[in-house]
């Protein structure tokens, strides 16, 4: 009996998943998809490297299989970019503040970033601590994360900005 | 099952490639040469090896060198774009392939220092060829003529020409051997906080690591490594890892023999579709290991371990058990002296005071975020690599090796590289890539795990100091013997660059670099091999004896009563510049540079002023090329002391790009407070006990201090930072909770 494909929705398309079911959903977007944004680091869940949005909220996709999100909104880092490629809050701020130093952490941080502004537009330093310490960033990026975290929740407050 | 395997070529690697080796992480001796002679020809300018302009006007600069988030490739970009009076919009930066003329590494924070000199003759060159060629274009005196903006502009008319237009006249043009550079006042790029060239990139998750690179054909391999170094298959039962959908084969690979200058381990391959299928057949995998092999082989019945290894660095420090098997310690060597041991001996006995300290440093990991990897197709005819490393030369040397294949067929490709801290120097990775892919006969991507990338790594040299200072009535230095015994990168990957007198002078020299006073000095190290592979570490041993000199000048002014700013600054001679042998080479510290930032650090930090009860502050600076100081607060904060602030004084030369700057300084604080908090690499039975972050955790976001970090205004030619940074930190950590508590932390990691 062929098992029917689980449906997920990824970046706003359709997308069916078939295949191994315990599969993470790191993995299904990297090799499967193609969507190479979301990052490998540690395949436990502590480094947050692989952090993409399931319904909104930040999840790390090393340890989630692919096969239990039918139905879920799944969003990577190649669609936090708005319509014609605007580049999101976090994106602008990541920008200003110039973050990153070698990158390969930064899709993750900033999903986690955008995934805490979506639910606290006013975060304090203790909600940044609180959202951000399961990211980690070898380069020690940090203090420049922090501020852009705060700098993007200013430009989200600006009109024509996506957040 | 055939095995895939280096052979004897790898083992007996010699020559060209060992001494490539001895730059690595080091001073990079060499100056970039301008490979390029002649002018190209066609529609693009290539004046020299350094950058290219096409007739769109689009500038390339092509380095050498690797971008692994230290923003060297940009620092490069703006000092040639600066003396090209490129326009900075118009300006790429490419690492070219390596071609087996032009020395590809990068390490030792000289990257963006090598640029200065060679990377502005080069553009200075292509700035002058385009004026002359713009001249004769407006029919005018090259006098009479200038650059800005990317064209040559007639300064009497205003009329122009852009470079894209000049390309071919250009080209045309003998190149000038020594063509005069801008005055620093004209600089317009150099000092700017411009933003990384791959910002947007990364930002928008465009940019390509490794593990991101796709070949049309490509499968997926995990490796089960042996657990110890030289350990062999005995024997695999792949049959339950070949039921798993999507994998393909099961490949033993028949790694060399450590020591040597590229160790590959011997392992046993998943092959798979999809990195899932690889990692979930690697799990069905049942293979025995000969341990014995490695134990008649390597340490003569021993695996290496922590204890063991604490032990030889007693022995070697006591001289004791020296040559004798199954030990292998070498014997006491001297690395510099001032003064006599008749004088080392009468000074302690006509000591004040003594102090006998014993200082350990451990093992650390690299743990860049992104795991090793790499993919390699291999032909008959050639073989490509896509490796995220930045040591290609040595990269192409090995494969040529392997492979069989002339330079020329063999291609090295460099992806992003997701962070390396000296790891990706080695690129064992690549190797067990190209191996398989021969087997497999297509492209195919090795994916390392984080408990590979801790398992199976190199690691910060670990140290075991003995120091003895003898100090007079008002607490000066009289005399300091610093012994030290440690691993050696050297001993195990090019044993012909110990020097005749068994100086390791890579493991010495930051100990030798001690310019405070002490009219006796002795530093003197003995060698230790044990089957754990050691490399640099954001350098390698700077970490460790700054860590020692730092420290111990702070308990020897407690022990003087004196404050430790004073007390270094009393002991620092006046402005001068002190010189230090280093193998063949000299190290220079200008004390005047290295006063000026401890000053300023201090006065930044409010040194000296009150603090809250249960605070402290501690300082501390290092000298490589780059002149660091340091003041850490330390505060109580839930029944613990707390690192509240660190502040930083650079003196890097003439600053390139501040922000970049900045960021290599707030990295390295992050990566050295990881280190001297967190914890450490330990060995038992010859298999490393850590293994993903949950045991070799990292510094986190709600465990920050305050950072500031200023920079020395100065007209000096530049010098690194990748590096520097995060060697001063442990020490003003350690000095800061004895400031606190009372309490001395000899070794790492410190318990708050």
């Amino acid at each position: 009996m062929k098992k029917q494909p689980t449906r997920l929705q990824i970046n706003g398309k359709p997308q069916p998943c078939q295949g191994d079911a315990d599969q993470p959903l790191l993995w299904y977007l990297r090799d499967e998809l193609g969507l190479t944004g979301t990052k490998f680091g540690c395949g436990i869940g502590m480094c947050g490297a692989c952090t993409v949005h399931v319904d909104g909220v930040a999840v790390k996709s090393c340890t989630v299989p692919a096969a239990t999100l039918g139905g879920k909104r799944i969003t990577t880092i190649e669609g936090l970019a708005g319509r014609g490629g605007a580049l999101h809050a976090v994106q602008r701020a990541w920008m200003e503040a110039n973050v990153p130093q070698c990158g390969y952490c930064q899709a993750g941080q900033m999903m986690a970033a955008a995934a805490l502004l979506a639910r606290q537009p006013h975060p304090t330093d203790a909600h940044i601590d609180e959202a951000m310490q399961g990211n980690l960033c070898r380069c020690g990026t940090y203090d420049r994360i922090r501020k852009a975290i705060h700098r993007a929740a200013e430009l989200a407050r600006q009109p024509g900005v996506s957040a | 099952m055939r095995p895939a395997s280096p052979g004897r070529r790898l083992a007996l690697k010699s020559g060209a490639g060992a001494a490539l080796a001895l730059t690595l992480g080091f001073r990079v001796g060499a100056v970039e040469h301008n490979a390029g002679g002649g002018a190209g020809a066609g529609a693009s300018f290539q004046p020299n090896a350094w950058l290219r302009i096409d007739d769109s006007g689009a500038v390339t600069v092509l380095i050498s060198k690797t971008e692994i988030g230290q923003g060297t490739a940009t620092g490069i970009a703006q000092i040639v774009a600066d003396e090209l009076d490129a326009d900075w919009a118009r300006v790429a930066v490419q690492t070219i392939r390596p071609d087996g003329k032009r020395m590809m590494v990068t390490g030792g924070s000289y990257s963006t220092a090598g640029a200065w000199d060679g990377g502005r003759k080069a553009a200075a060159a292509a700035r002058h060829m385009l004026l002359q060629a713009g001249a004769q274009v407006l029919g005018v005196e090259v006098a009479a003529c200038g650059t800005a903006g990317h064209a040559v502009v007639h300064h009497a008319s205003g009329r122009r020409v852009e470079y894209g237009k000049l390309v071919r006249q250009a080209a045309a043009l003998p190149v000038p051997a020594a063509p005069a550079l801008k005055d620093a006042a004209e600089l317009r790029l150099v000092g700017r906080p411009l933003p990384a060239k791959n910002l947007e990139s990364i930002v928008r998750a465009q940019a390509v690591y490794g593990l991101d690179v796709r070949v049309p054909g490509m499968v997926y391999a995990v490796i089960e490594r042996s657990p110890v170094i030289n350990g062999r298959v005995a024997s695999v039962d792949g049959k339950a890892a070949l039921m798993v959908a999507g994998v393909e084969r099961v490949v033993t690979l028949r790694g060399n023999t450590f020591p040597t200058l590229e160790y590959v381990r011997d392992g046993v391959a998943v092959v798979a579709r999809s990195t899932w299928a690889a990692l979930k057949g690697r799990g069905q995998l049942k293979v025995q290991w000969n341990d014995a092999w490695s134990q008649s082989k390597v340490k003569n019945g021993t695996l290496a371990s922590g204890t063991e290894l604490a032990a030889d660095f007693d022995r070697a420090l006591e001289g004791r058990d020296i040559g004798k098997p199954p030990h292998k310690i070498h014997a006491m060597a001297t690395a510099s002296r001032k003064g006599s041991a008749e004088g080392m001996a009468a000074a302690f006995r006509s000591a004040a005071q003594t102090l006998e300290l014993q200082y350990d440093v451990p093992l650390q990991a690299h743990v860049p975020l992104e795991p090793m990897n790499a993919v390699a197709h291999w032909t008959p005819q050639r073989c490509e690599v896509w490796a995220p490393c930045h040591a290609q030369s040595q990269l192409l040397d090995v494969l040529c090796e392997v492979t069989g294949l002339p330079p020329q067929a063999v291609i090295i490709n460099t992806p992003m590289v997701g962070g390396s801290f000296g790891r990706r120097l080695d690129a064992d990775y690549a190797v067990e890539a190209v191996l398989l892919s021969r087997e497999l006969g297509k492209p195919v991507q090795v994916v390392w795990t984080r408990e590979d990338d801790i398992r199976y790594g190199l690691y910060a040299p670990p140290s075991r100091h003995k120091v003895k200072v003898a100090l007079d009535g008002a607490g000066r230095i009289l005399a300091l013997d610093h012994a030290f015994a440690a691993l050696s990168v050297f001993r195990q990957m090019t044993p012909e660059a110990i020097g005749a007198d068994g100086v390791d002078s890579a493991a010495a020299i930051d100990a030798v670099k001690f310019p405070y006073q002490a009219p006796q000095l002795h530093v003197r190290h003995a060698l230790v091999e044990q089957a754990i592979r050691v490399f640099w570490w954001r350098r390698g041993y700077t970490p460790n004896h700054t860590f020692v000199n730092e420290c111990l000048l702070d308990e020897c002014a407690h022990a003087a009563g004196t404050d430790p700013l004073q007390y270094r600054l009393s002991l620092l001679p006046p402005p001068q510049v002190l010189s230090f042998k280093n193998g063949d080479d000299a190290e220079t510290i200008d004390t005047g540079r290295l006063a000026h930032v401890l000053r300023l650090a201090a006065a930044t930090a409010g040194w000296g002023q009150a603090l809250p009860a249960g605070a402290g502050r501690g300082i501390a600076s290092t000298v490589t090329d780059t002149y660091v100081a340091q003041v850490v607060e330390v505060a109580p904060h839930d029944g613990k002391l707390r690192v509240r602030r660190v502040v930083t004084v650079v003196d890097c030369g003439r600053v390139v790009n501040p922000q970049l700057v900045k960021a290599q300084v707030e990295g390295s604080i992050v990566f050295a407070l990881t280190a001297a908090l967190k914890g450490a690499i330990t060995v038992e039975q010859g298999r490393i006990q850590q293994s993903n972050f949950h045991d070799y955790p990292l510094l986190r976001i709600d465990e920050m201090p305050l950072i500031e970090t200023v920079l020395v205004d100065s007209t000096a030619a530049p010098t690194g930072i990748g590096e520097p940074a995060s060697h001063a930190v442990a020490a003003a950590l350690s000095n800061a909770i004895f400031a606190a508590s009372g309490k001395r932390w000899r070794s790492t990691p410190m318990q708050m």
